[in-house]
């Protein structure tokens, strides 16, 4: 890579590996097109990738590895033993890595936990609640529900107190029960939340949130969510009341400043064969008749610098870009959000070079101004720290 | 004499409980007056099929005046749960009957309650009332305002019958605040319908003045008619229908004393 492409691409703050599309669970509302696919990445795969993001010049510090789509423990303990090992020796500069895995929490057991103490991976657990709201969607693939095997997974990362992040799709039948859901996080242990609204991607070509008045319910539930968690003893860690108070408090977007994942190379995801993509996760594996696919390059035959400089890349980043600056032309939240999130505005709007979509309705801008409002109720609140997590 | 159509217990929506109402509902033998009081005969009995289909529907209904002619049945969360049993905790060793924080409690019972669709009224009242074990009725209004017994959840001077625009002051609902079940005790006819069953029965008596003449002329006349018990668990409430009932508590099968929040509407002058 030559000096002037590194120094316009990234740097890279969180490489996404997926070591396998499949998932052992089928949820409704799921984005991922191959779930049923067992396909497994091979330690060759594991490997070249490795070698390839650290010599590709975009990694520095903060720099986090998040292991993601299918379900990632599908993949034996071995596999991320050879993962860690192989990640030591291809990260020769000493670039401190936060891991991560985002998971369904059905297949841990005392194995998995030793693994994650050892290597102090943050895990983020998806769970949508008591029984009535996770089974509606989080099912088997025979339609059972899952949360039983959810929770003793939970169980398990308590027993073994390895610290869990909650991640929650809200449903338009959740936003009835911010209570319900408070009371379910803190029967098991949980104390660090996020929550992601059912999203149009992919297969998903529909929301249950995209109903009218939805903003309100919206709206109402978090600010409920908020209240509770914020009056709790010990305070429920809330990411959106996290991200949202940074925002508020923190530097502003300008022109030219883009998000981690509107910002080319800011995000490198891989897939189990070694496709690679750049900005949203959800995008790999997609394409369109623009583009083609959003897959730009495979680890085994492309360079970043070939990327950087073919059309398809640039075409690609050309459109991103031009959504993001008619986000800062017309949005007058764009300071605090930056822009939504690519994969949202392509799988909602047919196109990057677009605006407004239903998650940064909800989860930007709601929650902007029920923290804001938040904020002012209460001034002597010392500003939190940011620590999103993306997933 | 047999249970009628009236109105309707349901499960209040957006609280997502799972009602097995058959195993809630007891059906009484009607009812007698015991030092001046009405009370519910001892003689009660699990519903038939069809007195269940008359009193309870599974689905609550959609339309906000369809769900104010019924009765709401609704839990506290958890977490509300355990903020009054830490309070309790905190006054005990004081040895004080005030309750340090009872108006944030009562507050956010308010907040759970707007957000959940079933708002109580504008300068709503909160009041706790004990009551022993082993009591086939409670004297639960300490103001006076409301006769012991099976009684109306207004004052019974209240004129009968209100034009529209009247709101008297009333009982809105009540929350078992108690570690055990109560029950709740009621006729599940609203005044209009029991007014118009006394004239069906008893076309000569005079018209009553008020809810507590209305009162006492149903209870009297119709004293077979059965009156309901409804089973509430600790935690769980209800907000009664609009339009006039009759309603009472026992602790019949209770070991420890029984406490009740009830939630008062003030009506129109108190506002």
């Amino acid at each position: 890579m030559t000096p002037s492409v590194a120094a316009a691409a990234g740097p890279l703050e969180l490489l996404v590996l997926q070591p396998t599309p499949f998932c052992n669970i089928n949820c409704s509302y799921c984005y991922l097109p191959d779930r049923q696919s067992t396909k497994k990445m091979s330690s060759e795969t594991l490997r070249q990738s490795l070698d390839w993001v650290f010599a590709s010049g975009l990694v520095r510090e903060p720099f986090s590895l998040l292991w993601h789509a299918g379900e990632p423990l599908v993949m034996p303990v071995d596999f991320y033993e050879e993962a860690v090992a192989l990640l030591g020796r291809a990260n020769q500069s000493g670039v401190r890595v936060d891991h991560s895995f985002q998971t369904n929490a059905t297949l841990i057991d005392a194995r998995w936990c030793d693994f994650f103490l050892r290597h102090d991976v943050h895990v983020g657990v998806s769970v949508d609640g008591p029984a009535f709201l996770h089974d509606r969607c989080r099912r088997t693939r025979q339609g059972a529900g899952t949360l039983d095997r959810v929770l003793r997974g939970i169980r398990l990362l308590n027993e073994h107190q390895v610290p869990l992040f909650a991640l929650t799709v809200l449903t338009a039948e959740a936003l009835a029960y911010p209570d319900e859901l408070f009371d379910f996080y803190r029967t098991n242990g949980i104390n660090s939340v996020g929550f992601n609204v059912e999203e149009i991607e992919g297969p998903n070509i529909s929301s249950s949130l995209l109903g009218s008045g939805m903003r309100e319910r919206f709206r109402r539930f978090f600010r409920r969510f908020v209240d509770l968690a914020c009056s709790a003893d010990p305070p429920m860690v809330v990411r959106e009341f996290q991200t949202s108070t940074a925002a508020l408090l923190g530097p502003r977007y300008v022109a030219g400043s883009r998000t981690q994942e509107n910002k080319p190379w800011a995000i490198v995801n891989i897939d189990c064969e070694g496709n690679f993509s750049t900005y949203s996760p959800e995008l790999l594996g997609f394409s369109s008749p623009r583009h083609g696919s959003f897959a730009l390059g495979n680890v085994f035959r492309d360079s970043l610098d070939d990327v950087i400089a073919s059309e398809r890349f640039r075409g690609l980043e050309e459109e991103i870009a031009r959504g993001v600056e008619m986000c800062r032309q017309e949005c007058r939240y764009f300071a605090f959000c930056g822009g939504s999130a690519p994969a949202n505005k392509f799988f909602e709007n047919g196109t990057f070079a677009s605006t407004e979509t239903m998650s940064c309705r909800l989860q930007k801008k709601v929650c902007l101004d029920v923290v804001l409002a938040w904020l002012e109720e209460h001034p002597a609140t010392p500003a939190r720290e940011s620590e999103p997590t993306h997933a | 004499m047999n249970l009628t159509h009236g109105y309707r217990l349901v499960a209040a929506p957006f609280f997502h409980q799972s009602i097995d109402w058959s195993s809630r509902l007891l059906v009484g033998g009607g009812v007698e007056e015991e030092q001046g009081r009405f009370v519910a005969r001892l003689a009660w009995r699990v519903p038939t099929a069809a007195e269940l289909a008359a009193l309870a529907i599974d689905g609550a209904p959609t339309k906000r005046d369809e769900l104010d002619g019924c009765l709401c049945l609704f839990a506290l969360p958890q977490h509300l749960q355990t903020a009054w049993w830490d309070m309790l905790d905190r006054a005990r060793p004081a040895g004080t009957t005030h309750l340090e924080g009872f108006d944030a409690f009562v507050h956010e019972v308010g907040s759970l309650l707007a957000f959940k669709e079933l708002p109580v009224p504008g300068g709503a009242t909160f009041e706790l009332v004990a009551s022993q074990p082993g009591q086939r009725s409670i004297g639960w209004n300490s103001g006076g305002a409301r006769p012991e017994g099976l009684a109306f959840d207004r004052s019974p001077r209240t004129p009968w019958p209100l034009s529209p625009e009247q709101r008297p002051a009333r009982l809105w609902g009540a929350i078992n605040l108690g570690n055990e079940a109560i029950w709740a005790v009621l006729v599940n006819l609203a005044a209009e319908q029991m007014h118009d069953m006394l004239a069906q029965h008893f076309p000569g008596l005079p018209a009553p003045a008020t809810h507590g003449d209305l009162a006492a002329s149903f209870l009297t006349h119709l004293a077979d008619y059965p009156p309901i018990r409804l089973r509430l668990e600790p935690g769980e409430g209800y907000r009664l229908p609009a339009g006039g009932v009759l309603v009472d508590a026992c602790t019949l099968d209770m070991h420890e004393p029984a406490v009740l929040l009830l939630i008062g509407d003030r009506g129109e002058k108190g506002r």
